[in-house]
Formats: C-alpha cells, sequence, structure tokens
C-alpha cells in the first residue's frame, strides 16, 4: 500500500466497505433470521445500508473527480482556502460553545432518570442544537465576510 | 481595511475567477476582499502583493483598530 496514490487508496477502501455493507444487509435478510436474532438482523441491516450509502457517494465522488481535473483542482481549493477554514473555525467555535451550557443539563437529565430513553432523547436534541447553531453561524459569517 | 485589489485586478485585465485562480483562493474570498469584508493573512497578503507586483503598504490601506470579526 506504501507509495499508492491517496485517490487510489480511498477508493479501494470504500470498495471495501461497499462490499462490508452488502454482506452486512445479506446477513441480515438471509441469515439471522427468526424472532430471536431481530435485534441483530436490524443492527446489520441498519449498519449494512448505511455503509453501502456512504461508499457509494464516496466512490461516485472520486470517480467524478478522476475524470475532471479542473473539479478535482477547484475541490483542492476550496477546501485549502483561508476564508472558508476561518468561516468554519468561527461558527464551530460559535457552536460549541453554546454546546458547553447545554450539556450541564443533557448530564442531569440521565441521572435524573438514570439512562431512559427521555434522556438519551435530550442528548440527541442538544446535538441536533449544536449542529444546527454551526450551519447558522456559518451562514451568519459567510454573509459577513 | 481598504485596499486596491478590484482596481489593480481590473487594471491588469484579470476577472475574479482569474485572480482567484492566480491566488489558489475561492473566486468569494476575492470577492469579499474587494469588498473589505474579509482582511487576508499575512501571508495572502505577500501572494497578492508578489502577483500585483508591488508592495503590500500599495494595496492595502491600514486606517486603525480592525479585527476580522
Amino acid at each position: 500500500m506504501k507509495g499508492m496514490k491517496p485517490m487510489l487508496k480511498k477508493k479501494i477502501l470504500f470498495i471495501g466497505l461497499l462490499f462490508l455493507g452488502i454482506v452486512l444487509v445479506c446477513l441480515g435478510f438471509f441469515v439471522f433470521t427468526g424472532e430471536v436474532y431481530r435485534e441483530l438482523s436490524g443492527l446489520c441491516i441498519g449498519m449494512g445500508a448505511g455503509l453501502f450509502g456512504m461508499s457509494i457517494a464516496q466512490i461516485i465522488t472520486i470517480w467524478t473527480i478522476e475524470k475532471r481535473p479542473q473539479v478535482r483542482r477547484q475541490m483542492e481549493i476550496d477546501a485549502r482556502d483561508e476564508r472558508t477554514k476561518l468561516i468554519n473555525d468561527m461558527a464551530r467555535s460559535k457552536a460549541f460553545r453554546a454546546m458547553e451550557f447545554m450539556f450541564p443539563f443533557a448530564i442531569v437529565s440521565i441521572l435524573w432518570g438514570w439512562m431512559s430513553p427521555m434522556a438519551l432523547l435530550v442528548i440527541i436534541g442538544v446535538y441536533v442544537i449544536g449542529w444546527v447553531t454551526y450551519f447558522l453561524y456559518l451562514g451568519k459569517y459567510a454573509k459577513e465576510m | 481595511m481598504k485596499n486596491r485589489i478590484e482596481e489593480i485586478r481590473k487594471g491588469m485585465g484579470l476577472t475574479q475567477e482569474e485572480l482567484a485562480d492566480w491566488l489558489e483562493v475561492s473566486r468569494q474570498t476575492v470577492s469579499s476582499l474587494e469588498n473589505g469584508r474579509y482582511n487576508p493573512s499575512i501571508l495572502l497578503a505577500f501572494r497578492i502583493a508578489r502577483l500585483f507586483e508591488t508592495t503590500i503598504e500599495d494595496i492595502f490601506i491600514y486606517e486603525g483598530d480592525e479585527t476580522n470579526a
């Protein structure tokens, strides 16, 4: 693998993950059948479908980039662009500073209900709010700068 | 901070896209620089000055206490 082009390495990785996804979905559907394996089957199908979708998306992106060097260059420029990086950092910083204040409430909720489904929902809610805040600031700074 | 990027760019007959391509930044960054909404890092300022074959002081006009955010 040493000396291999990073793009080729990525392609091999995602093709591997694609097959892993297919194997997991097949295991979920055809191997772990019956009431005993219901949860395991669901887990396999869920994870397999997720891996399959992500890998397909990544492979299509890699193929598109390989066919169009101009697109590849533009993506590299955008990834290195100092203003984009600054906007990202500022938005992330604001969002996660807000999260710092919200997490103690989530922890209290867990202790109160001892890992009840509601507490789990609160944690997920906090996480989602954090990311929504991040995207809001991303938009705000992109307009300001 | 004011700057003369747009003036010099137009003088050289370059589009924003072409300048962005030369500087290896996004077109939005060039637009933000020209509008004075974004102040470049010292490295980007040097790259701009080198491309325009002039000095940083000739392009950027510092007007007092200012920050990016």
